[in-house]
């Protein structure tokens, strides 16, 4: 099998668009995005990151909110898929796992 | 749709960049989501906020399309943009010699032309000031009428910005301000003195001029006996700023002392056109010197902020004769806006005509010009090289490829090439812009100037659609199945078009060359002219405290006692330029019906004529010995020939105080710039004078100077000895022509480069295209030289055209530029001569070096080749 990288950005983004549940389209995702990482996102970076993991099949688009008055203007949400969920988990396993073998006393210099 | 919402739509130019990029599916997505993010932008941040961010969001979805995205999600436009710059790069690689001229003079012009846009920039915005009253700011200027002609000045008569506040509705605030050297006088505190040259300001001064304070407040700066002083004196004095706020210190000049408050600490502006150091109240100037606030008294500038919508051709047409009403004198008043002052500062017959803003006008058309032989370089050798790339062009065409497509390609190639040049051009700015600023005197940077992007954006894609417009029209016009059979209708249009821009370009260069040689010779003229006094190891300074008082002849006596030292006397003003004038001089057998004449004078100490060496006709010079000196003059033979005397001395003449003696008679000198001419002028004396002058031998200079210094400071404590030789101050006067001098040195070496390399490449291709020629007239048996005879003649009959044409053009615009000298050189065919020679020189060399290497060819293998 292919392996597929999950990349550091593409992780956040695909966390996001989970968190955020039925309501992840571009403008919400950016937003939260903004919040947590406190700093500015181009819309640019995120349809990349956002197209990449459609590629990848870690998130499913769909369409909706097509009315009158957005001028036959779609807003495109984004599911995270089983696949998704299932590489979160696996890097955050991994993660974990190599945090729960740092040493006692590095952790100890965040506790004050 | 209301006018409302119509505002709070996002930037079109951004949804135009969505549009053309991005494919209908995608394109709907982004859509949504930029506009719900822009109406969100404009509830939180603002309409220009929300529009800013609304652009840079669209650029960096567009940029993900071209870089990243799918092709899917793109139109087809960014993928025929993506190919064109790769097609670009194929041929950048395969012809890379004239890749790289291209590049290379292309980029030349534009790091020249971004250097001329700062420095117009910077010119255009010298004087304009920020402060909130600024663009009601007018300046009250006098026209005085002569014999002969107007002059006009900005000196008008102590009561006049009262006067005018109260006369004329018009006039919101009339701000008299005391702005003259004249005035300067010593600031102390605590036994440390320093020079200080101080503007005397009135009520609302700060509210039109622009003044930064590091300390202190405007509104009330100058009220009781507040000071406020430069950053250089708060520095020496106090130690910084904050520092010097409430001390006191004292102030002491000629007619003027006292203690005084600081209640403020400015920053001297760069581009400050009065040089002060410190400010204070005009109350205080009128209440040192009660005696000037009359009608009878000029020397103050007056400055009007006017009402909102004054019309001022009325304004001025009502102030016109207001000052024989006031004061009973026919002099004539009109008002310039004061932002206009700096860049049209000459007046011709009372009416301000031009003055920097002819260079102004004169380096943007130079910058032009580079730019257009910079394109033309391009254009020409494109299509010079148009029958390398006729087959693809044909392919292209052949399989269904539009003219529109190609036209687009060709287009698309020059702005790229030229996006290129302006990086490089940017790096050659920034290497040369230090240099830049020595000449012209600027503190120019690139970096900082923010507002430059826009200006180069437009500059660069205006220069690549220029540059493209003839290869993009002509290479797209070949038929397609005779271009695929490689053969190209040799069209004469284009070969004339070809040689007519290589003529034009030329007859720029030499335009430019003769401009310079023009210029240099001018001021090398006004440099090494004779001035009719000797300015050499003349040394002058200031004459005050003590030594103006009553110390001074013992002080010049015990100077003039010094080993190195020839002569000294002392004198008002300073030479050249800033002496007196008047016209109320009399004289025997006067015809009194006859126009009156403007006399200039110099007032000073005896043996004035002799310190400056001026040479004498007859007569002698205003001596001590003879007591009657006092009030006798020494005329100039122009003074002579407007009072009609052949033999002047022992006649009498009326000085404007005091009827005397003429007792000698000098030979005209220029006690002014070479822009004027010499008028009717006189020595007289007085006991006043502010500046001493000292003539010293060469020999041992420096310690000659600390002699003086020395008797200076036992006769004078606590006033600094400032010194400078007065040929150093003269070189001052011209520095603005120098610089121009220097600079179309630069400029028009920069243009022959430019049209040389044009040239080179264009040779380099016509001799690469007859290289089958070539070998076979060799082995006809022609020799080398001849070859190369027939190889330049074709360019060198251009050049001679170009030379043609430049030389009557070159001679009408430096006849003009010359006209503004009252004393200049006469326009010398050598001139032309000299210019048409050194372009023809640099293009022969240029041809040759290709010429050369092509006649030398190898006969075997050039004819083996097919």
């Amino acid at each position: 099998m292919k392996k597929l990288k999950l990349g550091a950005f593409e992780e956040l983004v695909l966390l996001t668009t989970g968190v955020l549940q039925d309501n992840a389209y571009g403008v919400t995702i950016k937003l939260e995005l903004e919040e947590q990482l406190n700093k500015s996102i181009s819309l640019g970076a995120l349809y990349s990151a956002l197209q990449r993991l459609e590629e990848k099949g870690w998130v499913n688009s769909r369409i909706g909110g097509i009315t009158e008055k957005q001028g036959g203007r779609r807003k495109q949400y984004f599911d995270i898929t089983k696949e998704g969920m299932s590489i979160l988990d696996e890097v955050r396993a991994m993660r974990n796992s190599l945090f729960d073998r740092l040493p006692q006393a590095k952790i100890n210099l965040i506790k004050p | 749709m209301s006018l409302g919402r119509q505002k709070t739509r996002p930037p079109r130019i951004a949804k135009w960049l969505l549009e053309s990029f991005c494919s209908y599916d995608f394109l709907s997505t982004a859509l949504w989501d930029m506009e719900e993010l822009f109406h969100r932008n404009v509830k939180t941040k603002g309409i220009h906020k929300a529009k800013w961010l609304y652009l840079r969001e669209a650029i960096s979805v567009v940029t993900y399309l071209f870089f990243k995205g799918k092709s899917q999600y793109s139109t087809n436009k960014t993928a025929m943009i993506k190919h064109y710059i790769l097609i670009s790069f194929r041929s950048f690689k395969r012809y890379r010699s004239t890749f790289l001229i291209n590049l290379f003079g292309l980029a030349t012009g534009l790091a020249s032309a971004l250097m001329i846009y700062l420095w117009v920039n910077d010119e255009l915005h010298m004087g304009q000031f920020e402060e909130k009253d600024s663009d009601r700011h007018f300046q009250v200027l006098v026209n005085t009428k002569y014999s002969s002609d107007i002059n006009t000045k900005e000196y008008a008569l102590m009561p006049l910005a009262k006067a005018m506040e109260e006369e004329f509705p018009e006039v919101e605030k009339g701000i008299p301000v005391m702005a003259e050297p004249y005035y300067k006088g010593v600031l102390s505190h605590e036994g440390n003195d320093l020079w200080a040259v101080p503007i005397f300001a009135g009520d609302g001064y700060f509210d039109i001029f622009q003044s930064d304070f590091l300390a202190g407040n405007k509104a009330n700066a100058l009220d009781n006996n507040g000071v406020v002083i430069s950053t250089k004196l708060a520095n020496s004095l106090f130690r910084g700023a904050e520092n010097a706020m409430g001390k006191t210190v004292q102030f002491k000049g000629e007619y003027h002392q006292g203690p005084f408050v600081v209640t403020g600490v400015f920053k001297p502006a760069e581009d400050d056109i009065i040089p002060h150091d410190i400010l204070l109240s005009f109350d205080h100037f009128l209440s040192w010197r009660p005696e000037n606030n009359n009608w009878n008294n000029g020397g103050t500038q007056v400055h009007l902020v006017l009402k909102d919508g004054v019309d001022i051709d009325q304004f001025n047409a009502k102030i016109y004769d207001i000052l024989d009403k006031f004061a009973g004198y026919d002099d004539k008043l009109f008002v310039q806006k004061y932002s206009d002052k700096y860049l049209y500062g000459k007046y011709v017959n009372g009416v301000p005509v031009a003055g920097r803003i002819v260079y102004v006008k004169i380096f943007s058309l130079i910058a032009v010009f580079i730019l257009i032989i910079a394109c033309i370089n391009y254009m020409n050798l494109s299509t010079a090289q148009a029958s390398r790339r006729v087959k693809e062009i044909g392919v292209k065409k052949a399989i269904g490829a539009q003219r529109r497509a190609l036209i687009y390609q060709f287009f698309s190639e020059s702005i790229f090439i030229t996006f290129l040049s302006l990086l490089l051009a940017v790096g050659i700015a920034t290497i040369f812009l230090p240099s830049f600023n020595t000449i012209t005197g600027k503190s120019l940077a690139i970096g900082q100037a923010s507002h430059l992007v826009l200006p180069a954006l437009t500059l660069t894609i205006l220069t690549g659609l220029i540059a493209g417009i003839y290869p993009g029209l002509y290479l797209s016009g070949f038929k397609p199945v005779l271009a695929l059979k490689g053969k190209l209708q040799a069209s004469s249009g284009g070969l004339w078009l070809r040689k007519g821009l290589v003529v034009f370009q030329f007859a720029t260069s030499v335009v430019l060359v003769i401009s310079a040689v023009v210029i240099y010779q001018q001021m090398s003229f006004i440099s090494a002219s004779n001035l009719g006094y000797d300015q050499e190891q003349l040394v002058s300074f200031n004459r005050d405290g003590k030594l103006y008082e009553g110390d001074a002849e013992a002080f010049m006596g015990e100077v003039r006692n010094l080993s190195g030292v020839v002569s000294m006397s002392y004198l008002w003003g300073e030479l050249p330029g800033q002496v007196s004038g008047g016209s109320g001089m009399q004289w025997e057998d006067m015809d009194r019906e006859a126009p009156r004449v403007d006399f200039s004078f110099i007032e000073g100490g005896y043996e004035m004529a002799e310190v400056l060496g001026v040479e004498f006709k007859e007569g002698r010079s205003l001596s001590k010995e003879f007591a009657t000196d006092e009030v006798a003059v020494v005329l100039n033979e122009s003074a002579a020939q407007i009072i009609g005397y052949d033999a002047p001395v022992g006649r009498r003449f009326y000085n404007g105080h005091d009827v005397g003696e003429v007792v000698g008679l000098v030979k005209d000198f220029h006690f002014e710039g070479f822009q004027k001419e010499i008028g009717p002028f006189f020595f007289m004396y007085s006991e006043d004078g502010d500046r001493f002058m000292t003539k010293i031998r060469p020999e041992n200079q420096m310690e000659t100077i600390r002699a003086i210094e020395k008797l200076h400071e036992s006769f004078n404590p606590g006033y600094p000895f400032i010194f400078e030789f007065v040929d150093d101050s003269y070189q001052q006067v011209y520095l603005e022509e120098k610089r121009i001098s220097t600079l179309s040195k630069y400029f028009s070496g920069i243009a022959i480069t430019i049209s040389c390399l044009g040239l080179l490449a264009l040779t380099a291709f016509s001799t690469q295209r007859r290289f089958k020629e070539i070998a076979i007239r060799k082995v006809l048996g022609s020799s080398n030289s001849g070859i190369m005879r027939l190889l330049s003649k074709e360019f060198t009959v251009l050049v001679l055209l170009a030379i043609l044409i430049a030389v009557p053009i070159g001679f009408y615009l430096m006849k003009n530029w010359l006209d503004g000298f009252a004393y200049r050189i006469s326009l010398e065919p050598v001139y032309f001569v000299l210019s048409g020679v050194v372009m023809l020189l640099f293009a022969w060399l240029t041809i040759v070096s290709q010429t050369a290497k092509s006649a030398s060819v190898n006969i075997t293998e050039s004819l083996r080749s097919e």
